[in-house]
């Protein structure tokens, strides 16, 4: 288990966990990344927002949110 | 607010009251459009700028009204778009509820279904872009899901009207009989069903509950521990202490047992009953990876490339903007000045009145003023709406996240900003993209530092003027710095006390690209700007007469202008008049900061706008009607003020408020005089210090 920002670009990962805290775990979730769906780092620079793929769509996460994301990498 | 707006659910016999909800870029207002054509009403929902879109269509005998609701991913109370969607569906218990769906992105969209299922009413599927889906190699059993969802499924693809002949028809079917779409809720578990179970049995022995949306969704919204639920019971219950305890208990109860937050575990369950419905019903053929959307993506958020693009896109907007506007903005004033001359005439020479001179000065000329704004706001709401509805916008805002967290604010405060250097009014505006109201407020009102247009007359009289040319361009330019950094000082000043707390974090769909359409472009343009027009425009009028009144009484007695040449009479007249002698008497302050009697009056007309300083300078001056490259006025400047008094007036005007433009329009955006009294305040005390500062220290040197 790692944080989301540790993936290489382009690789998949399940999400185990979002440490979000009150508000934004629930957002996060009703925008379609909570715990067991596939994601896609698409870009992780060295700072700044994150894009993830999760499922049709495709999201800007914050560095600190995204820090907060729980992964497990799959093949 | 909307006249059609009825307090309970029917609006009279025969009519039938729908509500579109959907997720934002599902496609919902090209349904919306699709349905009302151009019979729509655009107002806002009261207390908050969150748009309410009406409109109606007629099928068959019936007439539907349609309230199209703000785009939510769910009806949590995270945003105001989504308290309001939900408040909507509760007190105006509209007849059925149509919730539009992206059929590419089913899952995720599926989300707020099992929310709207949840407050019992009745509910149609809108399976939109199913020619996105089909191409993405989804192949959905529509029949099997509506089934396994117990509602009506209609497939359209919005922006060619395909399927909605069909969804007007269902729209009848399920008015006429709802049972057929009682939607299936989601069955939360063993343990979080007997929590429910306690608390809907106290609120039931309570009896303060509302009956509608039902005691179990408040169970549901109290276990998620819902801020906006709970307030409202807090008021309602017989003995909130008691239900609340329970609740407590419960989520207590919950996270020992399961070992997570409540909110978290019934997201879960409804995640699971959405993907065990779709697993039966939905299935993919290919895996497609490499979208345009993405090599489009690779390139505009690269880390070199991005940042350029960025700037060309945003020249563009500007160089769009404030080039096309300059002509209509012309004919506009071109218009009012001929109007006014018109309108003049109708006195003969020499029996000028009052009422005269209040048609023409106050009141066209306060319309007049409204009026030159539009073709720049609609422009840039044109430009808004073409980056918002290709997905450019979305990329802008997570480009700028970095730069912007590190002043407190959030990416998407960027765009807002920028517009700020050419008009105020149009920023504040823009601000609505911003979804926490913190980050929207500080937005708001450090806007009115970043120098718009209309300041710049004022520079380009002064700088001239006092300034040896090698200076003058480095001089331009550092009043444009100071504004920006007495922004951004501002703002981190603003998150620290007044809006403490975390920025939201940025958390934001990046929709697939797409070619906006001309129709929804120019539909969104048009909203906006008449929404600015009607609301902001009749405050703008009252204020303008204020002004004008300000400005032209009393009348000097006819002895003191007796002999003189008009200029010096105008002169006089508003030395004289109100605005004059609060300029005489702020004096002994004003002069602190380097301004005489004649700075200062000239600055209480301009509030009207700034650019009107110019030509009030030139009244009180008794030069007559000046403009920025006018000779005689900078002569008369040169000879009363000092290179360094010149300075602090260009420093003045900078961070003082701008105009009443701006108060009114943070006024309608803010939702409360509160927030534009603290900025016109503030601003002014702020503007105070600073010039105070640099004047006092000059004059030691």
């Amino acid at each position: 288990m790692m944080p989301l920002t540790f993936l290489q670009p382009d690789s998949m990962a399940r999400v185990t966990a979002v440490q979000g805290g009150r508000g934004a775990t629930a957002r996060l979730a009703a925008m379609g990344i909570y715990p067991g769906v596939v994601v896609t780092l698409k870009r992780c620079g060295a700072g700044g927002p994150v894009i993830v793929q999760a499922g049709g769509s495709r999201f800007g996460i914050g560095r600190g949110m995204a820090r907060r994301i729980m992964v497990k990498p799959v093949d | 607010m909307s006249e059609e707006r009825q307090s309970g659910g029917k609006t009279g016999r025969g009519r039938i009251r729908v509500a579109l909800a959907g997720n934002p870029n599902s496609g919902k207002t090209t349904i919306f459009n699709a349905l009302t054509g151009a019979r729509q009403h655009v107002g806002n929902y009261p207390g908050v700028t969150v748009e309410r879109k009406e409109g109606r269509f007629c099928h068959g005998d019936r007439t539907v009204d349609v309230v199209d609701l703000p785009g939510t991913y769910s009806l949590t109370a995270y945003s105001p778009e989504e308290v309001v969607a939900r408040d909507v569906i509760i007190e105006e218990s509209p007849d059925l509820v149509v919730h539009v769906i992206d059929a590419s992105n089913l899952e995720r969209n599926l989300y707020l279904a099992t929310q709207l299922a949840e407050l019992s009413v009745p509910l149609v599927l809108v399976f939109n872009m199913t020619d996105v889906a089909q191409a993405r190699g989804y192949e959905i059993d529509i029949a099997h899901l509506s089934e396994l969802l117990r509602v009506p499924i209609v497939q359209t693809v919005g922006h060619r009207r395909e399927g909605m002949e069909e969804l007007k028809q269902t729209i009848l079917d399920v008015a006429n009989d709802p049972a057929g779409a009682k939607p299936a809720t989601v069955h939360y578990g063993a343990d979080i069903e007997r929590e429910l179970a306690k608390i809907v049995k106290l609120l039931k022995s309570d009896g303060g509950c509302p009956s509608v949306p039902g005691l179990r969704w408040l169970a549901t919204k109290l276990l998620e521990n819902d801020e906006v639920v709970r307030e409202e019971l807090k008021k309602q219950l017989g003995d909130p202490a008691r239900v609340f305890s329970q609740v407590d208990a419960s989520r207590q109860h919950l996270e020992r047992e399961i070992g997570d937050d409540p909110e978290v575990l019934i997201a879960d369950h409804r995640y699971g009953y959405i993907s065990g419905a779709c697993q039966e019903a939905v299935r993919s053929t290919v895996e497609s990876r490499h979208t345009i959307s993405d090599r489009i993506d690779f390139v505009v958020t690269n880390r070199v490339l991005g940042l350029p693009i960025f700037l060309l896109m945003m020249y563009l907007v500007f160089k769009l903007t404030f080039t096309l506007a300059e002509a209509p903005m012309g004919w506009t004033e071109a218009l009012f000045a001929w109007m006014s001359k018109t309108v003049a005439g109708f006195w003969p020479a020499g029996s000028e009145s009052a009422l005269q001179s209040m048609l023409v000065d106050g009141v066209i000329g306060g319309v007049g003023g409204v009026l030159v704004f539009l073709p720049v706001i609609v422009l840039l709401f044109l430009a808004i709406a073409i980056l918002e509805d290709s997905g450019y916008m979305a990329r802008a805002a997570f480009l700028m996240d970095r730069v912007m967290h590190k002043i407190g604010l959030h990416g998407k405060s960027f765009i807002p900003m920028l517009l700020g250097f050419g008009c105020t009014v149009p920023a504040i505006m823009a601000t609505r993209t911003l979804e926490n109201r913190r980050d929207r407020l500080t937005t708001m009102l450090v806007l009115p530092l970043i120098s718009c247009g209309a300041r710049l007359p004022i520079y380009a009289l002064f700088i001239p003027a006092f300034f040896p040319k090698r200076a003058q361009a480095p001089l331009l330019w550092g009043i444009y710095l100071i504004g920006i950094v007495l922004a951004v000082l501002l703002a981190k000043l603003l998150r620290s006390t007044l809006f403490r707390g975390e920025t939201a974090p940025f958390v934001m769909e990046l929709p697939p690209y797409r070619m906006p359409t001309i129709r929804s472009t120019l539909t969104h343009m048009w909203e906006r700007a008449w929404l600015f027009l009607r609301k902001a425009g009749t405050v703008i009028v009252a204020f303008s007469v204020l002004l004008w009144v300000l400005t032209s009484y009393p009348k000097a007695p006819e002895e003191n202008v007796r002999g003189l040449d008009p200029q010096q009479a105008a002169s006089t007249e508003l030395s004289y008049s109100v605005a004059g002698r609060i300029g005489h008497g702020l004096e002994p302050v004003m002069e602190n900061v380097g301004f005489d009697w004649k700075t200062t009056t000239a600055m209480i007309g301009a509030f009207a706008a700034k650019e009107i300083f110019v030509a009030q300078l030139g009244i009180v001056h008794a030069i007559g009607e000046v403009d920025e490259e006018s000779l005689p006025l900078r002569e008369v400047l040169r000879r009363e003020y000092t290179p360094l008094q010149a300075f602090c007036i260009m420093l003045f005007c900078l961070i003082s408020v701008p105009c009443m433009v701006t108060i009114a329009t943070t006024w309608r955006e803010s939702g409360s005089w509160k927030w534009p009294a603290l900025q016109l305040v503030g601003l002014t005390v702020l503007a105070y210090v600073v010039t105070f500062a640099v004047y006092q220290i000059g004059m030691l040197l």
